[in-house]
């Protein structure tokens, strides 16, 4: 068989096996291209690059470059399927202007220059001044990258400035499960979506933005199963086609109608009495508002959600009286299985983490939890926002495992284990993200303590709320000085001091924890383009160069620190010297010191032998009598968590209230921090689109992607558009308080706005909706509202910014 | 040379899943695997990763077809040919965006 034949017998072997299962054949036979014949390529796993939905890849390697991707059949996750951001995902490492060398600003200019002189200016600029030093990373660091940044900042530089860009995604879903069960992250897994009767998604559209799990439920509906899908939503999109409901409410709404729900439930006696007497408290907002509320009691609560009836949330709302009853009715049924799915809509919220905990509070009231199919879960955009962000902690409040730098007994075990000082952690929670780019651009005599920031593994040029204040002011400040490692040049790099020319993905070992607890890893298998190197290895390389300069943070207890390591001989190997980073397994060694972070908070993740076998292990695992390890499906249920004590159904055992019992909160509605008026009198929503992901960065260099999904465009009902004037495709004006932009408007396009209401997808550097954008954020969880904020629209030249002073806006 | 591998999911109705299938046929390029009750295994190959996707869309669309999902890619010649700055996208586009159907839906 030759080369080309061997190809083609490959892919029919994948698609032959994929269909047969999917016609639930009861033998698909073997559907993998297998290894090393006939001059093909040589396979390895990995997960996807992009969405949280951690879907693992078979990847195709010949003559040192990527060459094929394939579904992994073996995966849990994906069984073979991959969409079309995951098929393509190889080519990503191949755009032609890949950054090769580091660039460092001269004269205006960005010039070639030697890593040594780089490490060196970064380190001196931190020796400078350590407290003006902040470290910018994200969802997308691996779990040893993030892990490693997060212990030269707090247990090396005593440094809490140290946020990943997922406080711009997640952080309103972690404030609401840790103030709900006193833990993070869902309890539930994606057998959730293969078990449930109804699928209830609360502003998601998972059709686009994490299509292979939304293709399980949708295959569950060919095979002939009978699942419910409802779309609680502001806009049509993909997913609405395939739901039998679509119920669209005004921007903010969804506070009063999770509040509906449970008026309802109570109202018609058919919340779980047990489940509510056994594993749950009620509980308010302080004022100011708090992680952690007040107690408040059945009664009390019964009376703060009696006002939502359904009359009263369809005036707030639009959404029609008997839709609100047909959910209320809905909950109240044992013999149902509810999922509820949410993402970005529910955690860009000005009162994230409020509609976060309402969501889970229906769930606990109506006793919809704990039995597969019956789960509130919520999903992250990035592939290890959970992994990284989440469980390393790499937030300027947080320490690994779940721990708090305010909490002094957290800080002392952390100093512990990191084998430092006591009293070397500061107690001193760093800068949110938007407080930090906000000081970043603020003169220094002006209050701007933060000098110099190095960001890896994102983007905030294009991804951080309103750019003009959050990122443009950095512009001019002759004292501030912003590196940026990056695969390729973005907006962020245009602004950039120092630029660093990162490996990316398979370029590079890596550890991912996906959307439902799942930590997977990968081994490096082709190498980076010219002098591109791992972000890991910058980060151990600037701290050796601050021993050498002699920062004292640099060494632990035994004069260490996390350059030091060995081989397995005992020999110290120089791994922040470029040539030797890849003689021993620095990823391993780091995740293994990590591991027992883990612990506290029964969140023990796998050894990394057993992550090295598996297509990614589901935490808390835990070994077996036989030596094995065995992961969990389902947190705080007696039949699968191995840390429920025996006899108990459920047992929510890290419980703010430390009795084991979970927390329904009662949050009233609020209106937007910004909300429509005479002259802004448009809703303006941003989000993602299936092709690309998030800032585009790497898909718009993939020409399939950029082809299908060009540029970003601006969806408007076709009602508005006639008003205004404006043909489908006219390039209008967006205007903000902030600032305007420019793009087509698409009218009847892939999305559907309702009248008053616009999207526009951030993907497009050329077309920047976050100039625009709002930036007021969440009390508690500090993450912003990109999809609510006040814009007009206009001919092109018709109108100059406005910039007016808007109404003020609430924190 | 770029080879897919794609599994379509026809129609249940049973007269559309037929026109879906006489329409594949007329498709060069396309080798049609052993149908499995009414999803079908195809491979596509191309002499370049840009034309594929088009193959792709262009079957999404087809009367009688629900979806396509992808199960490999093989894109050995696939180097991307421009980087997403300065690629030509100009302010005065016209035209909705040509969206497609190129997801697994
Ligand atoms: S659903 Fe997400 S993880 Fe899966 S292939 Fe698509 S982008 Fe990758």
């Amino acid at each position: 068989m030759n080369r080309r034949d061997f190809i083609k017998f490959s892919a029919m072997a994948a698609a032959t096996a994929m269909a047969r299962r999917k016609s639930g054949a009861a033998e698909a036979g073997p559907g993998e291209a297998s290894n090393g014949e006939g001059n093909s390529p040589e396979w390895h796993k990995a997960p996807c690059r992009f969405c949280g939905t951690g879907c693992h890849v078979r990847v195709g390697v010949q003559d040192g470059r990527v060459v094929a991707i394939q579904g992994d059949e073996k995966a849990d996750v994906n069984n073979g399927l991959l969409c079309v951001k995951g098929y393509h995902v190889g080519m990503i490492l191949y755009g032609k202007d890949r950054l090769t060398q580091p660039l460092l600003r001269e004269g205006g200019e960005l010039k070639p220059v030697s890593w040594d002189k780089a490490i060196d200016v970064i380190a001196k600029r931190i020796m400078e001044d350590p407290d003006a030093f902040g470290f910018y990373g994200s969802g997308q660091w691996t779990i040893p990258e993030g892990y490693v940044a997060q212990k030269l900042m707090k247990a090396g530089l005593s440094n809490n400035h140290i946020e990943p860009n997922a406080r711009l995604c997640m952080a309103s879903a972690v404030t609401g499960f840790v103030s709900t069960y006193g833990v993070d992250e869902p309890a539930g897994c994606y057998q959730d979506l293969d078990e449930c009767d109804v699928l209830i998604m609360w502003g998601n559209n998972p059709a686009e933005m994490h299509p292979v799990l939304f293709s399980r439920v949708i295959d569950r509906r060919s095979r002939g199963e009978k699942v419910r899908l409802i779309d609680i939503s502001t806009r049509r999109t993909r997913t609405t086609e395939f739901c039998q409901d679509y119920l669209e409410f005004r921007p903010q709404t969804d506070l009063a109608i999770a509040n509906g729900i449970a008026h309802l439930l109570i109202q018609n006696g058919t919340f779980d009495r047990e489940f509510v007497d056994r594993y749950c408290h009620f509980r308010q907002d302080t004022e100011p508002d708090s992680l952690f509320g007040k107690p408040m009691s059945f009664e009390e609560y019964r009376q703060a959600v009696a006002k939502y009836t359904p009359e009263y949330v369809e005036e707030l709302s639009g959404v029609p009286a008997e839709k609100i009853r047909m959910l209320g009715e809905l909950f109240g049924r044992r013999d149902l299985r509810i999922t509820s799915l949410w993402c970005m809509g529910m955690n860009q919220h000005s009162r994230g983490t409020a509609i976060n905990r309402l969501v889970h509070g229906i769930h606990l009231l109506s006793g919809h939890f704990g039995r597969p199919g019956d789960a509130p879960t919520s999903l992250t955009g990035q592939p290890s926002a959970c992994g990284t962000a989440r469980e390393v902690g790499t937030l300027a409040h947080a320490l690994p495992g779940g721990r708090l730098v305010a909490k002094e007994d957290h800080r002392r075990q952390c100093e512990k284990l990191w084998n430092v000082p006591e009293g070397r952690i500061s107690s001193k929670p760093g800068y949110h993200t938007v407080k930090l780019w906000e000081k970043f651009c603020t003169p220094t005599n002006q209050g701007g303590d933060i000098r110099t920031l190095f960001v890896q593994v994102t983007n905030p040029g294009q991804s951080l709320p309103n750019l003009h204040k959050h990122f443009r002011g950095k512009k001019g400040l002759e004292d501030k000085f912003l590196v940026v490692s990056e695969v390729y040049p973005s907006a962020s790099t245009e602004l950039a001091d120092l630029v660093l020319p990162a490996s990316l993905w398979v370029e590079k070992n890596g550890i991912f924890g996906n959307s439902e607890r799942r930590t997977q890893q990968w081994y490096k298998m082709v190498e980076p383009p010219g002098d591109a190197r791992d972000d890991c290895w910058m980060t151990i390389a600037i701290a050796r160069r601050l021993y050498e300069l002699g920062h004292s943070g640099m060494k632990d207890r035994d004069g260490q620190f996390i350059f030091a390591m060995k081989n397995d001989e005992g020999e110290e190997v120089p791994i922040w010297q470029w040539p030797h980073y890849y003689d021993i397994n620095v990823d391993k060694r780091l995740y293994e010191e990590y591991r027992p972070f883990t612990w506290m908070k029964h969140k023990n993740v796998a050894p990394y032998d057993e992550l090295v076998k598996a297509r990614g292990l589901r935490w808390p695992v835990v070994e077996t009598d036989d030596g094995g390890w065995r992961e969990t499906r389902f947190r705080f249920s007696g039949f699968d968590d191995p840390f429920v004590e025996e006899g108990k159904r459920i047992q929510f055992y890290h419980s703010v209230t430390k009795d084991d019992r979970a927390l329904i909160w009662f949050n009233p509605y609020e209106p937007a921090a910004e909300e429509p008026d005479k002259e802004f009198r448009y809703w303006l929503c941003t989000g993602r689109v299936l092709e690309h992901w998030h800032t585009g960065t790497m898909t718009m260099r993939v020409p399939p992607l950029r082809r299908s999904m060009p540029h970003a465009y601006i969806e408007m009902h076709p009602d508005d558009a006639a008003e205004e004037g404006f043909s489908n495709g006219e390039v209008i004006q967006l205007m903000t308080r902030r600032g305007q932009i420019e793009a087509p408007v698409w009218i009847e396009g892939r999305g559907r706005v309702p009248r008053g209401s616009l999207f526009v997808p951030f993907f497009d550097e050329h077309r920047l909706v976050n100039l625009v954008t709002l930036g007021a954020v969440c009390p508690i969880s500090k993450e912003p509202d990109y999809k609510k904020c006040a814009a007009k629209v206009g001919k092109v030249g018709s109108s100059t910014p406005a910039m007016a002073k808007g109404p003020e806006v609430r924190p | 040379m770029s080879v897919s591998g794609l599994v379509i999911t026809l129609s249940e109705e049973p007269s559309a899943r037929d026109r879906a299938l006489e329409s594949l046929e007329a498709y060069p390029g396309i080798e049609r695997g052993q149908l499995s009750d009414r999803w079908l295994p195809v491979v596509v190959e191309r002499p370049d990763d840009e034309s594929g996707e088009a193959v792709f869309r262009e079957i999404s669309l087809l009367p009688g077809v629900e979806y396509v999902d992808v199960v490999f890619v093989h894109f050995e010649n696939a180097d991307t040919k421009q980087g997403a700055l300065g690629n030509g996208q100009t302010k005065g586009m016209h035209g909705s965006p040509q969206v497609t159907a190129a997801s697994n839906r």
